[in-house]
């Protein structure tokens, strides 16, 4: 045993530190679909009662499959959101998809977003804000803020909101380890299920065709490629025949 | 909340503390160990629990607690068990007075076993087995090594998962290696046909013939695979 330098020491200790709180976080951020509903819920909640400007807010979602309003503060823009995508544009759309800050009052996106500019004015709304999301290539989104006062939202709603959206995509990439580790689980109980049956065929193969564990298993690997079957498959089959014939004798 | 991070955090700098142990044991033996040390108890086991009674003894800190892993396999009763199928924590202080499991109690108590803290290894949807600890004599935990405990599980969850996720498996996760009951597997398998009976009927067989003959259940396999061992009665 050598007596490690001081720095050294330092620097290991610095370094599981890292480790330590990577870790641990990964063991926090593992949680169910309804946490992450839940927590998005909560950050609408905190941005309209927390920002001055807000009155109420959103999380859009993108994916390959189309856009969705992940949690919001109400019905009512839940809907205005839903308009855009039926659209295929809008504010929120916007900033998903470049992943640039939109701010706007309705009077500025008349223009540029008509439909959109005139529904949210009917609902009593005068301007909006709204935060991308960063995930990765194939995921993004966006924190929306609707406001009724028609100066557009400011620079401190905008940093406030910043703090929201650092939150939400910590969450976003956490429940994504998460659904990655509930599938690992599910591969590791079904390989598990299906590794005893491959063995018992293996002992049935020794015992009818008296041969050793590894001549037994060479025959199962040959059979199941020859026969172009899953060799959890083909083993189910001799375990189903084994059983049956037990059955019939 | 602060509390409870803190001692993560501490536990978690314990298993990273013996990180080069992993190859060897994986991050899931280092934790049984890391549990040895932390909760002042004599040992600690973790399966893995599937479907149809489907298990693998995933590490030990030593082959006393691994028999007691085995013996609830064998017997397909026992704290581990329940703690699985109930989805929380079965505490056992004093063995002698519990009755849920006289099978797993009879063996384990003669053999000196006299307390058991199971874990379930759960977090949302994932389910994956248990984390057990073995006392030889009968004390609850107190409360600081209850929440050691708790935490203990839930690191022993993600160890599991990083054991098995990547590039590199721990040696137990690798395809290559043998599950740790698969004599018994291929055991049953051969006895299903030498007696004409099914895979169920022969796992019960060998089964009773360990508990009749006071022997583990891997043992008995062993000899049937030499063929030393036949069970053409069920005795």
């Amino acid at each position: 045993m050598t007596v490690e330098p001081a720095e050294t020491e330092l620097s290991w200790s610095s370094a599981l530190d890292d480790v330590t709180a990577a870790l641990g976080a990964l063991t926090i951020a593992l949680g169910t679909d309804d946490d992450l509903t839940m927590l998005l819920q909560r950050v609408c909640e905190q941005v309209r009662d927390a920002l001055p400007g807000v009155d109420e807010a959103t999380v859009t979602m993108l994916s390959a499959s189309g856009s969705v309003t992940a949690a919001s503060t109400s019905a009512l823009v839940r809907a205005l959101d839903h308009e855009q995508y039926d659209s295929g544009d809008g504010p929120c759309l916007q900033a998903a998809r470049t992943g640039l800050l939109v701010r706007v009052s309705v009077a500025q996106a008349v223009h540029r977003w008509p439909t959109f500019a005139t529904s949210a004015s009917n609902a009593g709304f005068g301007s909006f804000l709204s935060a991308p999301l960063l995930l990765d290539d194939q995921h993004a989104g966006a924190v929306n803020c609707y406001s009724s006062a028609g100066h557009g939202f400011a620079e401190l709603d905008v940093k406030l909101l910043g703090l929201y959206t650092t939150a939400v995509e910590a969450a976003l990439h956490g429940h994504r380890r998460y659904l990655h580790a509930r599938e690992t689980a599910e591969q590791l109980r079904t390989a598990l299920a299906s590794r005893a049956v491959i063995d018992q065929a293996k002992g049935i193969v020794m015992a009818v065709r008296q041969v050793s564990a590894e001549q037994a298993f060479a025959l199962l690997v040959t059979q199941s490629q020859r026969d172009n079957i899953k060799l959890k498959d083909l083993a189910q089959q001799f375990v189903a025949n084994a059983s049956r014939a037990a059955h019939d004798a | 909340m602060a509390v409870h991070d803190e001692r993560r955090d501490r536990l978690w700098q314990r298993v990273v503390g013996k990180a080069a142990r992993r190859d060897s044991t994986g991050w899931a033996g280092i934790v049984c160990q890391v549990v040895v040390d932390q909760v002042l108890v004599d040992g600690s086991a973790i399966s893995m629990r599937g479907a149809n009674r489907s298990e693998e003894l995933v590490a030990a800190s030593d082959d006393w607690s691994r028999q007691w892993d085995e013996l609830q396999y064998a017997l397909g009763e026992g704290p581990g068990v329940d703690a699985h199928t109930e989805g929380g924590p079965v505490l056992v202080s004093d063995l002698t007075a519990e009755s849920r499991w006289p099978g797993f109690t009879d063996v384990a108590v003669g053999a000196g076993l006299r307390a058991v803290f199971a874990f379930p290894l759960q977090t949302g949807a994932i389910q994956l087995g248990t984390l057990t600890m073995y006392r030889r004599r009968p004390a609850a935990l107190t409360a600081g090594e209850l929440a050691d405990a708790a935490v203990l599980a839930d690191v022993a969850l993600t160890a599991l998962l990083t054991d098995i996720d990547g590039e590199d498996p721990a040696y137990w996760a690798r395809e290559s290696t043998p599950s740790h009951y698969e004599d018994v597997s291929v055991a049953t398998g051969m006895l299903a046909v030498q007696l004409q009976i099914s895979i169920e009927d022969a796992f019960a067989r060998l089964q009773a013939h360990a508990f009749s003959h006071d022997r583990p259940l891997l043992e008995i396999a062993r000899d049937v695979l030499r063929r030393e061992l036949r069970l053409d009665s069920p005795d």
